[in-house]
């Protein structure tokens, strides 16, 4: 008896150690610790519930035209499907998990970002194990979780960015760098082509960036079309390069050609000069998040010193295998800094002479990419320095001191200076209230409808764009709260009266 | 690389799948609830600086007073509300506890409307002797009805009273006679804890009544529940004076 217990004990930790070791499991502890961080560095998207600018409009959007129509037509220059299913999941999340308590929909919201974003930087754990060690692994995802976000001027912006649906497409271009090198040199049958063609779609069609990265997935494949007729004909039937070929198609039905996008108006700048364009381009973009403490101390020929002897030192002694890797990386960087710097014109000043990073969502996936080619250049350097097995572990223990550097640089739980929009919590309540109260009811249309579905709320005083959402879940929640003071509100009468 | 429920590890087991089913629940639930663990203990430390630093509408809503409130009951469920009309007199009791009492936040009603003009006079007793039969009137002035809110808060701001921590004091509303079309009222919420109920009555009878029960111009006379109170929170000048 014992000895059967005993065996089925050890079974059963033989299962345990496995799950401990699957790839999945680990990605989902990371995301989910990931999660945790990203919380505690930017804790106001949670504790104050508004719906923070586009979070409000697609949410409302969401509720009053579906899904699709506002994950391809929300926007007139791209469409926005990954940020509508982090929202749509968020919503989902509020009619599971909450009850349909529509006020604990921004929480849900942010909840579900912090989600998605952790699951972004949690990535490489999941896809790029052949690639890099566990060590390097974990100084990748270390360093993602503590990006820096402008925690050396006095604009820090996690708060815009950490636990907000409307910022996260930014995080797609990293998504895509990430496919793109999985799919490159891992994926190998149809199965495992097909979901990350799906991610890659999903990339572009919220990313328009990735549109321009999507010719890196065809290079294994010309590779072999330009080489013998017999791997030519081999790479026409390779179900992968059909997959390729299906994801192309898609994307180009999806997004069609995306329209460049001009400066914002009221702050045009006809064109940026070059030391403008370097700090842009270069510094921010690319050295910032390796050489956040000594940022502020750059000029533009440093900036451009820096640059060369960090890429001197990438084909100097990163290994010729990660080459293409070096190149890619790079290559994305540069293809958003030209953007940034030609259509964004505007930015070069925010940035008032590398005395600040503001705003740190244009820049802050380019640094994600870049802090994942320090980690491979990190493998590469270890790997030179086998021989030496007490100086081998260096290159991994200094990006972990620097991330940790700059967890312990950043003051966490900044609540006070940098938010600009806080409201308590009664506040999304009191204003739905004043909404029912008011009849401020409106059709799919968002004409004035007394018997409209939708509920227009005003969640800001002074905002121009309300909060729409479902007069049927506004009431219920409202009724859930206080069951017998909202008997009125729902049915338009006076509050209860006892006989 | 990716287990799966067959796992080669499990491979000669009896019940493969179902131990690597079972490890991967225990697993995912552990992760759960660490996870949920640490968000909570984030929020945790992170709440006190929040609620510092954001004003509260409503409830920590000081009206210029830079200064801390607190409730003189914990309330539950709402009963009815009391119309303040028609003469009606309002009177709860409450203990103060803290110096520097400056100011009364009174929950209000108004039925999704903006109350008509109507006086409404309001005193701050102060209660002593035995059994507090005592009363002096230590403040006085006017609530605007038409400056109520739906579910909200009417403010009543006067000059702090230096002593006040282990008094004892009484808050008394007083409508004129008549009856606006608009009116504005209290709602009576259950006390979920012993608290002295508020005492209803007309100015001119002394019965205690509900005129939230009036129709057909005729008001019930009923009694106020004894765990029915107000909820009034009480706020306090920063540093007690």
């Amino acid at each position: 008896m014992r000895m059967t217990f005993g065996r089925h004990v050890g079974q059963f930790q033989n299962a345990l150690g496995g799950v401990a070791r699957s790839p999945v499991f680990q990605f989902l502890a990371a995301t989910l610790a990931a999660t945790v961080i990203f919380f505690a560095r930017a804790p106001v998207a949670f504790m104050s519930p508004l719906f923070f600018a586009e979070d409000r409009a697609w949410t409302s959007q969401i509720v009053t035209r579906g899904f699709w129509e506002t994950a391809f037509h929300a926007r007139e220059d791209y469409c926005i499907l990954g940020n509508v299913i982090v929202v749509w999941l968020g919503m989902q999340a509020c009619e599971w998990l909450c009850g349909g308590d529509v006020f604990q929909l921004p929480r849900c919201l942010a909840v579900t970002s912090y989600l998605f974003m952790g699951a972004a930087v949690s990535l490489p754990i999941l896809l790029l194990r052949r690639q890099l060690q566990p060590a390097f692994l974990c100084s990748a995802w270390l360093l993602a979780c503590f990006l820096p976000l402008g925690i050396h001027s006095a604009s820090w912006s996690g708060f815009e960015i950490l636990g907000r649906a409307i910022n996260l497409g930014y995080v797609f271009l990293f998504i895509a760098f990430v496919l793109i090198w999985h799919r490159a040199a891992n994926v190998k049958k149809a199965w495992q082509a097909v979901p990350v063609d799906l991610g890659l779609l999903v990339c572009t069609a919220t990313n328009p960036l990735c549109i321009a990265m999507l010719p890196a997935t065809a290079w294994p494949f010309l590779r072999k079309l330009i080489g013998p007729p017999a791997a030519r004909v081999a790479v026409l039937r390779d179900p992968v390069f059909l997959s390729f070929c299906l994801l192309t198609v898609g994307c180009l039905l999806v997004n069609g050609v995306p329209e460049p996008r001009g400066p914002a108006p009221e702050t045009a700048v006809s064109h940026v000069s070059f030391d403008v364009a370097v700090e842009m381009g270069v510094a921010r973009s690319l050295l910032y998040p390796l050489v956040w403490p000594i940022y502020h101390r750059l000029g533009t020929w440093s900036t451009l010193a820096v640059a060369a002897a960090a890429t001197w030192c990438l084909w100097r002694f990163g290994q010729p295998r990660h080459r293409l890797v070096y190149i890619g990386g790079l290559a994305t960087i540069g293809l958003v800094s030209i953007v940034l710097v030609t259509c964004r014109t505007e930015l070069g000043a925010l940035l008032e002479g590398y005395r600040s990073t503001f705003p740190d969502r244009y820049y802050y996936a380019q640094n994600l990419i870049a802090m994942l080619m320090a980690v491979v250049f990190a493998t590469d350097v270890a790997e030179r320095l086998r021989d030496r097995p007490r100086l081998a572990w260096l290159p991994a223990a200094a990006l972990v001191g620097l991330a940790l550097a700059a967890a312990v640089r950043e003051p966490v739980w900044r609540v006070a200076k940098s938010q600009f929009l806080l409201a308590g919590d009664d506040r999304f309540e009191s204003g739905a209230r004043s909404a029912v109260r008011g009849r401020q009811f409106v059709d799919a249309g968002l004409n004035p409808d007394p018997d409209g579905r939708f509920v227009q709320v005003t969640v800001q005083r002074g905002c121009q764009k309300p909060l729409l959402l479902p007069r049927d879940a506004v009431v219920r929640s409202l009724t859930l709260r206080h069951p017998r003071r909202d008997a009125a509100t729902r049915t338009g009468s006076t509050p209860t009266h006892v006989r | 690389m990716i287990t799966t429920f067959h796992d080669s590890d499990m491979a000669g087991s009896e019940h493969p799948s179902l131990y690597t089913f079972a490890a991967w629940l225990v697993c995912l639930t552990g992760l759960g609830l660490t996870t949920v663990a640490a968000f909570r203990t984030v929020e945790s430390f992170t709440r006190p600086v929040f609620e510092k630093a954001v004003p509260r509408s409503g409830s920590r809503h000081l009206g210029g007073i830079i200064g801390t409130d607190e409730a003189i009951a914990r309330i539950g469920t709402f009963l009815w509300p009391v119309e303040v009309a028609d003469g009606v007199v309002i009177r709860q009791e409450f203990d103060v506890h803290r110096d520097g009492l400056a100011g009364i936040n009174l929950k209000t009603v108004t039925w999704h409307e903006t109350p008509a003009a109507h006086g409404i006079r309001w005193s701050l007793q102060e209660l002593s002797g035995p059994e507090w039969q005592t009363r002096s009137v230590v403040r006085s002035g006017t609530l605007d009805p038409t400056e109520a809110d739906d579910w909200g808060y009417a403010e009543i701001r006067f000059p702090p009273i230096p002593a006040t921590a282990g008094g004892r004091f009484a808050l008394k509303l007083t409508a004129d006679d008549g009856r606006p079309a608009k009116v504005m009222g209290l709602p009576l919420f259950e006390a979920l804890e012993p608290h002295e109920p508020p005492v209803v009555r007309h100015r001119s009878a002394g019965a205690t009544i509900d005129d939230s029960l009036r129709e057909d111009g005729a008001a019930v006379i009923r009694e106020i529940p004894a765990n029915a109170v107000l909820d009034v929170l009480l706020i306090h000048a920063a540093g007690g004076s």
